[in-house]
């Protein structure tokens, strides 16, 4: 088990790495730069933009420059922010636990309902209840993240009169008006990866309840409650973890837009707005910030599998 | 009442099945895997149910403990355990039945223990269902259970789970569970089937001590007609979902009534080969649910069927007590066309 996590966190590092490498060229690739557009604004001389250019090691080799920057990263030095006077680490650590506590919402409130919706989806399979939740995870699937965010806005105002509370409040300055802040988008959130792992509690729960164990609990003359939720849903959960792990992605990229349309001041939303200003260092910083947060998250997800299976845990 | 032909007193027997139907429904249709079973299992007796794959043993037995998949129903006969008809009985009552009363184990031991919970766990709770004790109880009974079923490092056994364990050990875990509240029938189908020739011999030994032990009487479901004369008592034959013959083991074994137990018996390896007779097997196939010959089911792979056979169902015909055989070759009073059957061991 040790030696499985101390895999995956190397293999982790590895894909970092990767990423890493990959950001720094397509971004230096791409025409545009802001320091151009910032210093073709701000009325300098041409010599003197070369020689901020310089100064800001622009001009070097481009080899050179990933250099420079890699070795940043060890030292969790990301640079300054072209657009910002700020470090991108500063701008980082002040925006992450915003995103931080939002993923965490929508990943508490998805395993919160998804699991336990396919489990009576399952047993109730066939039943017109089966049919209303699986219409249901399908629809939770299919519609955008951003769309139930905007309908929410607006719906929520129209019908109830009610918007969400402006100026963002952190959480242990005032819990209820943070919750009100994060929940609608953490709903919006929730709702695909809750659908996605419901469906997967289904399919898995109906397979195991199939299965020559249930049969032998059934056997023994345990009732159906026992054996739907002693046995059969916590062998089901072992392919869901996995989805959980997968969809993770997608949520994090979900927090971008909904960050930005609910003004909540996270590592979402300044990205953003780094990408309209092109503020590479920013970028790229969170675009890895975003991959260690993925392999983080599935690296819990190895170890979830190690607390429910057994087989996992003795390898 | 027509009782499928069979005589002996119910009333003394464990197990009383009668003219048991079994049918599932397909997109095809209702079919009868089981059409006419009719068998006793008397207190500490060892019953063999024999037949050919898909004759449908293990819908028989299946039916008995209400174990069938949900498409799957029992459409005719009783099923009377300890003098009442469970055929139909409410799945309430039904589980305080099963564990307890009936126990049941099954082919594939890899497949049958929950590979997420302890031995011990999936032991206790077997004894947490029917019983009211403490952990620290179920935990020290649990113990004795595995040590009874020979397990060896029984204590260490308790706190593994089953990817840990050999086919005949887990084998050994469920024979433990079943027996563990002393049930008066255990039904155990094709127990051996899917383990190796020496572990086989162990575990059909294990039962068998376990059996005179506690008193269970046991269908034992098992293709193999070897087993049959090693454990048995008595020999229920099945063919394409219904009974055609049965006896006392020695008596079916060493004078088959029906073409179709002597044919299985022609065609067991080591039967052949004792009895110097080339090794048969038997032509052709087993019927398919859906295009039964409406008369003798068996009559199109026969040797000795003749013209009635195809075009009259023949009854069960009673020989002696506990002997019957469904074959219009065998109606003792006709015996002028009885043919010599093709087996003498
Ligand atoms: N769930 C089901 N739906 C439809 N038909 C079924 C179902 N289960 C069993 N059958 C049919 O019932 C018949 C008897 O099957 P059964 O499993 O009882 O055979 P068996 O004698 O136990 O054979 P084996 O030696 O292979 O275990 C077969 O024709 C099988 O196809
Ligand atoms: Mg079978």
């Amino acid at each position: 088990m040790t030696q499985l996590i101390v895999k995956r966190l190397l293999s982790g590092l590895l894909a970092l790495f990767l990423i890493a490498t990959f950001l720094f060229f397509v971004m230096r690739s791409v025409p545009g730069d802001a320091i151009d557009i910032q210093l073709a604004e701000s009325g300098l001389s041409e010599e003197r933009i070369t020689e901020v250019k310089d100064e800001m090691g622009l001009n070097d080799p481009i080899l050179e420059q990933y250099a420079d920057w890699a070795s940043g990263i060890v030292r969790l030095d990301f640079g300054d922010s072209l657009v910002r006077d700020e470090s991108v680490l500063d701008i980082i650590l002040r925006r992450l636990p915003v995103t931080l506590e939002l993923s965490f919402l929508a990943i508490a409130l998805s395993l919160a309902f998804g699991p336990i919706v396919g489990m009576l989806s399952a047993i109730r399979r066939g039943k017109p209840s089966d049919a209303i939740l699986r219409v249901g995870s399908i629809v939770g699937l299919s519609i955008p993240n951003f769309l139930v965010g905007v309908l929410m806005i607006t719906y929520l105002s129209e019908w109830f009169g009610y918007s969400v509370p402006i100026g963002y409040q952190e959480f242990w300055e005032s819990p209820w008006v943070n919750l009100q802040q994060m929940i609608l988008p953490a709903i919006a959130l929730a709702l695909s990866v809750g659908a996605a792992t419901a469906r997967m509690t289904r399919s898995s729960m109906l397979e195991v309840l199939g299965t020559d164990y249930i049969r032998t609990v059934r056997a023994k003359g345990a009732d159906e409650r026992m054996i739907n939720t002693r046995h059969a849903f916590k062998n089901s959960l072992i392919p869901v973890l996995t989805l959980v792990g997968l969809q993770f992605g997608g949520l994090l990229g979900g927090t971008v837009i909904l960050e930005a349309m609910f003004s909540l001041p996270g590592l979402g939303s300044q990205v953003f707005e780094a990408v309209r200003t092109r503020d590479y260092p920013l970028i790229q910083a969170a675009a890895l910030v975003y991959g260690a947060m993925f392999i983080l998250v599935n690296i819990m997800v190895d170890l979830a599998y190690g607390w429910i299976d057994p087989r996992i845990r003795a390898s | 009442m027509d009782t499928g032909g069979l005589h002996a007193e119910t009333s003394d027997a464990v197990l009383s099945v009668r003219q048991l139907r079994t049918e599932f429904a397909t997109r095809h249709g209702q079919v009868a895997a089981v059409s006419d079973v009719s068998f006793d299992v008397r207190p500490g007796e060892t019953v063999a149910l024999v037949g050919e794959s898909g004759s449908g043993k293990t819908v028989t037995a299946l039916s008995i403990m209400h174990l069938l998949e949900s498409t799957g129903s029992i459409a005719g006969g009783e099923v009377i355990f300890e003098g009442r008809d469970i055929a139909h009985l409410e799945e309430r009552e039904m589980r305080s039945l099963r564990g307890e009363k009936i126990a049941m184990i099954f082919q594939d031991p890899s497949t049958c223990l929950d590979p997420l919970f302890t031995v011990e766990h999936q032991l206790a709770e077997m004894l947490h269902l029917h019983r009211d004790i403490t952990d620290a109880e179920a935990r020290t009974r649990a113990l004795e259970l595995l040590r009874h079923v020979g397990m060896p490092d029984a204590e260490a056994r308790l706190d593994t789970y089953q990817h840990k364990l050999s086919g005949g050990q887990r084998q050994r875990v469920m024979i433990a569970m079943a027996l563990a509240l002393s049930p008066s029938l255990l039904i155990a189908d094709e127990p051996t089937t899917a383990l190796d020739v020496t572990v086989q011999a162990q575990i059909l030994d294990l039962l068998r001590t376990l059996a005179d032990e506690t008193g269970a009487a046991i269908l034992f479901v098992t293709h193999d007609l070897g087993v049959v004369a090693e454990m048995a008592d008595r020999v229920v034959v099945m063919y394409a979902g219904q009974v055609i013959e049965q006896g006392r083991v020695r008596e079916v074994l060493k004078t088959p009534q029906h073409p179709y137990t002597a044919a299985l018996l022609n065609s067991m390896p080591g039967n052949a080969a004792m009895t110097g007779q080339r090794l048969e097997a038997i032509d052709g196939s087993v019927p398919s649910l859906f295009n039964m010959p409406h008369a003798c089911r068996f009559a199109p792979r026969c040797k000795h069927a003749f013209d009635r056979c195809t075009v009259e169902p023949p009854p069960v015909h009673e020989l002696g007590s506990d002997r019957n055989a469904r074959c219009w070759l065998s109606d003792p009073s006709e015996s002028w066309r009885r043919q010599p059957a093709e087996v003498s061991t």
